[in-house]
């Protein structure tokens, strides 16, 4: 009996041995056990940074002081989750799009940008669309939702909705009847040996002309080329109607074409009793002004006879969050927190600013306001600006030539013409 | 034990061509098992890793030329919406990418290791380098955008390439290693293989030999010659006597040996088996005599145990009535019981009943003769009050008097007015009604003195009357109490004597009514076993006739006994030699 269960001890011990050997065997290195490949998805997760986190913020100077406040009230909240450090840069809204797309990996994290920029932003793949997409959207006024998306994307966070420009005037020259013409604004102005100021040295505020004339311009489907006939030589308003009229109002005497920033002056230093502005100089112009601050529409100027309302873009700035930044959830984080109500109602309160958020914008504090006011009449007469890159360059030599009263020996129809080809013109080469 | 030790074992001769067969088979299969796990080594080495390599390189070789494209595809777009499609393509392609390079590491070897850090450098550049390329192109710096396209970018992907061919390059010559290893293992597997099937012939030659000479032929012999043994015996020729021929192989020899040592033990049963027929067959008579003879006396025994049964019966009966009777007789005992106790308690409620009588009769006299006295005292009070009405006779003179006075002094005053003359007039006509006043008085005083004599009168009465109530009360009422009280107490004794002599008749029927539950449980116990006698009385006849049925079995099987006796001897006469 015991030979038996050795012989079976063996044999059993011999298979199980064999058996155990082979499971034993070390696998071949460089040989994977599977092969596939794991394909991400193109979504990408944005997480919180944690530790020290530096960001930088680009706007204009003078939004530095409320833009700190609110930058604290935020770290302050988040003390212990990071430590933040956010440095302001100065640079002008209007630039985004240029000093964004030149270096975009150098490019702050967060930054002001203008409606208008966004389609070139986006297609540049510059920004990073709004994490609570819903929640922004429903937070703020459709327009500049609209404004702030392509498609049904977000791709920034609305901040305020009075992007536009206006008529600020002295009340110590100029009555309510005055400002109605711009005629009766450059009248006062010489009689007073003072100033009206317009800047024509951008396309931005020259389509106050165009725009009221009944003539057609627009950007095209494709998003980026547009279509224009400001050089129209039929019609009630003919283009070089536009351009005599500009070119008479340049020669007054009580005009003055000049930057945003020479008119803030010349209000200070009193030498200017109205110009063509944006809230953006509302605290600092009332300042100077006191009692005498007024703020209201465009008026009309004379073009062929006609008295024709002056037109504006209308648009919304907003802010927008880096795609490369190496901290987007802090940057994300802190744009929403930058743009919301509590933050866009101190933003009215202290810098005169339109709020985009619905809540901000039916407060009685808007009405109380005379800067927001003009640029809610002015609305009625304004465009959404909507424009293709072509648009901008070709104003720059025009305007001077208006103002200038220099047409470098061309007929008047062809410097319209030539307007109106650079704006039209393709970017594609 | 001598010849047995010097045989060849069988077992050996059997077992050890079968070992050999064994081990060489396990020891083939373990090298097969080795072979097949050098050579899936290899072929998955060749297979998932250097091939699947190649592949991943080309794919990221594939992926890099994919996004160069889609950047110049970006500078030449003429729409926003192929613009946006065209950056989140390449950012899909980006992540695809990554994935690569980042799955790409677990074939990365010291080899390599160098190529895959600058093929991942050269990625990070052109990924950067995109990204200025998109921005570039959307802010329509289309010259700026080319020139990284074709310069920076294009730099990148062509780096890139030559990482990826060298790292081709060490992959392939792995490989080609790898596969050299696979054929010199298929060599040395057909060789083990031939060897062990060789082994294995040989083996299974040498068992199939010994298994027909050692074993299966010495036991053919041994079965031809049982064989004829019992082909004898079906013949009824049996020769117990035979034996079968022991061989020289020890095991098939141990078989013999077995065989003949049974032949013998069967020859020493049958001898047995014959002579214990013939025994039995004797006691089985004699057992038939006696059963016969048994039969008869248990049937009459039967009938006995079935008439013991039927008295039984009708004693069981009787027993049942008489139970039946004292439960009767215990109940009335009960009820008297229970009567008793009520008339006891009767007794004591009409003893409680005259205390109380006893007790009403007593209160009601003192509170009788404490209010007789009360009253008696109270009348004479009033009798002497009502003295005081003589005082009003006294009055009543006294007005008398003073009406007379003043009827008096009126007549003077009418006399001096008539002096007076015409001045006195008026004062004659105040003396005339002064004189009518005292007149009427007079006659008022007259009407009070006669009133009074008939209440004075009145109130002598009264007193008389009360005094002789209250001598009523103390001469009749009272010692009627008394007698009230004396009959209670009376009636008090008797109802204790009642309720004594009713004590004594209950405690007599409680002992009654125990008596009678002895008297009542002994019937019940005799009725019992009287029960228990007729069912015993009643299973023993039915044993008895059990006991007939047996004794007729008995016999039965005893006839049965006496053939098989018969047929035994029958059986063993078919041995012819024992």
């Amino acid at each position: 009996m015991k030979k038996k269960i050795a012989l079976g001890l063996f044999f059993t011990a011999g298979i199980v041995a064999a058996l155990a050997g082979c499971g034993n065997q070390p696998a071949e290195t460089g040989a994977p056990e599977e092969t596939e490949i794991p394909i991400e998805s193109p979504e990408e997760e944005v997480t919180l940074e944690s530790g020290t986190v530096e960001l930088t913020m680009w706007s204009e100077t003078a939004n530095f002081d409320l833009l700190n406040t609110m930058i604290e009230n935020f770290k302050a909240e988040h003390a212990g989750e990071v430590d933040l450090k956010v440095n302001l840069v100065e640079n002008a809204d209007a630039n985004i799009r240029e000093n964004v797309l030149n270096d975009v990996h150098n490019a702050p994290d967060i930054f002001v940008m203008v409606d208008d920029q966004l389609t070139d932003l986006v297609g540049g793949g510059a920004l990073h669309p709004v994490e609570n997409q819903e929640e922004v959207k429903q937070a703020n006024l459709e327009d500049a939702v609209a404004a702030a998306s392509v498609g049904d994307t977000l791709y920034a966070y609305p901040m305020t909705a009075d992007n536009g420009y206006f008529l600020y005037y002295d009340k110590k020259y100029l009555s309510d009847v005055d400002v109605q013409t711009l005629d009766g604004i450059l009248t006062v102005a010489a009689a007073n040996e003072k100033k009206f100021t317009m800047d024509w040295s951008s396309g931005w505020y020259l389509y106050a002309f165009f725009g009221g004339t009944g003539l057609d311009f627009g950007i095209n489907e494709d998003g980026i080329t547009n279509y224009c006939n400001w050089n129209a030589t039929e019609g009630d308003v003919k283009g070089v109607d536009i351009a005599q009229a500009m070119l008479t109002i340049g020669a007054h005497p009580g005009f003055k074409n000049c930057l945003d920033a020479e008119f803030l002056e010349g209000v200070k230093n009193g030498s200017v009793i109205a110009g063509v502005s944006g809230v953006w100089n509302a605290v600092e112009i009332q300042q100077a002004w006191g009692k005498d601050y007024g703020a209201v529409k465009l008026p009309t100027y004379t073009c062929e006879g006609k008295q024709i309302q002056m037109s504006s873009f209308k648009g919304y700035k907003m802010l927008g969050v880096n795609y490369y930044s190496k901290q987007k959830g802090w940057a994300l984080k802190l744009a929403d927190y930058l743009t919301n109500e509590e933050n866009q109602k101190l933003r009215l309160e202290v810098r005169n600013q339109g709020p985009s958020n619905k809540n901000v914008a039916s407060s009685e504090l808007v009405g109380s306001i005379p800067a927001i006011q003009a640029v809610i009449a002015q609305a009625e007469y304004g465009k959404l600006q909507r424009v293709g890159n072509s648009y901008w360059d070709p104003f720059m030599d025009f305007g001077e030539m208006m103002a200038a009263g220099n047409l470098k020996g061309m007929e008047l129809q062809e410097v319209m013409d030539m307007l109106v080809a650079g704006i039209t013109a393709s970017t594609v080469q | 034990m001598d010849k047995r030790q010097g045989r060849i074992s069988t077992k050996m001769i059997i077992l050890i061509p079968v070992f050999i067969l064994g081990i060489v088979s396990i020891i083939s299969n373990v090298a097969a098992v080795g072979n097949i796990q050098r050579v899936n080594s290899n072929a998955r080495q060749i297979a998932d890793g250097y091939m699947s390599c190649i592949s991943e390189l080309a794919d990221i070789q594939n992926e890099t030329q994919k996004i160069h494209k889609q950047g110049l595809s970006h500078i030449i777009a003429t729409d926003l919406d192929t613009m946006l499609m065209l950056v989140d393509d390449i950012r899909a392609r980006q992540i695809v990418l990554e994935g690569y390079l980042d799955h790409f590491q677990m074939y990365i070897t010291e080899n390599t290791k160098d190529s895959y850090d600058d093929l991942t450098a050269n990625y990070e550049t052109l990924k950067y380098e995109i990204a200025n390329l998109l921005a570039f192109s959307a802010a329509g710096k289309n010259s700026e955008a080319y020139g990284l396209a074709n310069g920076a970018i294009a730099n990148c992907a062509d780096q890139m390439q030559a990482d990826i061919e060298q790292i081709k390059d060490v992959v392939n010559n792995r490989s080609a290693l790898a596969r050299t290893q696979l054929r010199e293992v298929y060599q040395s597997s057909l060789f083990i293989s031939a060897i062990t099937i060789a082994v294995s012939l040989v083996s299974l030659a040498f068992a199939v030999i010994s298994v027909l000479k050692m074993v299966i032929m010495p036991l053919t012999k041994t079965q031809k010659e049982i064989s004829n043994i019992i082909t004898g015996i079906d013949n009824r020729e049996g020769d117990l006597t035979r034996r079968v021929t022991i061989l020289a192989n020890r095991e098939v020899a141990e078989v013999g040996s077995g065989i003949n040592v049974f032949m013998g033990k069967l020859q020493d049963i049958f001898k047995i088996i014959i002579s214990n027929s013939r025994k039995m067959e004797e006691v089985v008579n004699e057992v038939r005599e006696s059963v016969i003879t048994s039969n008869s006396n248990v049937s009459d025994l039967s009938a006995l145990t079935e008439e013991l049964s039927a008295t039984m019966q009708e004693m069981s009966e009787n027993a049942t009535l008489i139970n039946s009777n004292t439960d009767s007789v215990k109940n009335e005992v009960d009820a008297i019981a229970q009567r008793c106790t009520e008339i006891n308690d009767y007794a004591r409620d009409m003893k409680d009943h005259a205390d109380s009588m006893e007790e009403a009769a007593r209160t009601n006299k003192e509170s009788t003769e404490v209010k007789v006295n009360e009253i008696l005292h109270v009348l004479n009070q009033a009798i002497e009050e009502s003295d005081s009405v003589n005082q009003v006779n006294n009055l009543t003179n006294d007005i008398l008097n003073i009406a007379s006075q003043t009827n008096l002094l009126a007549l003077n005053a009418s006399i001096e007015a008539a002096r007076a003359g015409e001045a006195g007039r008026g004062f004659a006509v105040v003396a005339t009604e002064i004189s009518q006043l005292a007149t009427a008085s007079q006659e008022a005083a007259n009407h009070i003195q006669q009133i009074n004599n008939v209440v004075t009168a009145a109130v002598h009465n009264l007193a008389e009357n009360a005094n002789g109530l209250v001598q009523y009360m103390s001469d009749s009422i009272l010692p009627e109490f008394d007698s009230f009280v004396e009959s209670g107490s009376e009636y008090k004794k008797k109802a204790s004597n009642i309720e004594l002599v009713m004590n004594e008749l209950d405690e007599r029927t409680e002992v009654l009514k125990v008596t009678m539950r002895e008297i009542a449980e002994s019937i019940s116990t005799i009725a019992h076993a009287i029960e228990d006698g007729v069912s015993g009385v009643s299973n023993a006849a039915d044993s008895t006739q059990g006991l007939v049925a047996d004794m007729e079995n008995i016999s039965r099987r005893m006839d049965e006994n006496y053939e098989i006796a018969g047929d035994l001897k029958k059986e063993t006469a078919i041995f012819t030699k024992l």
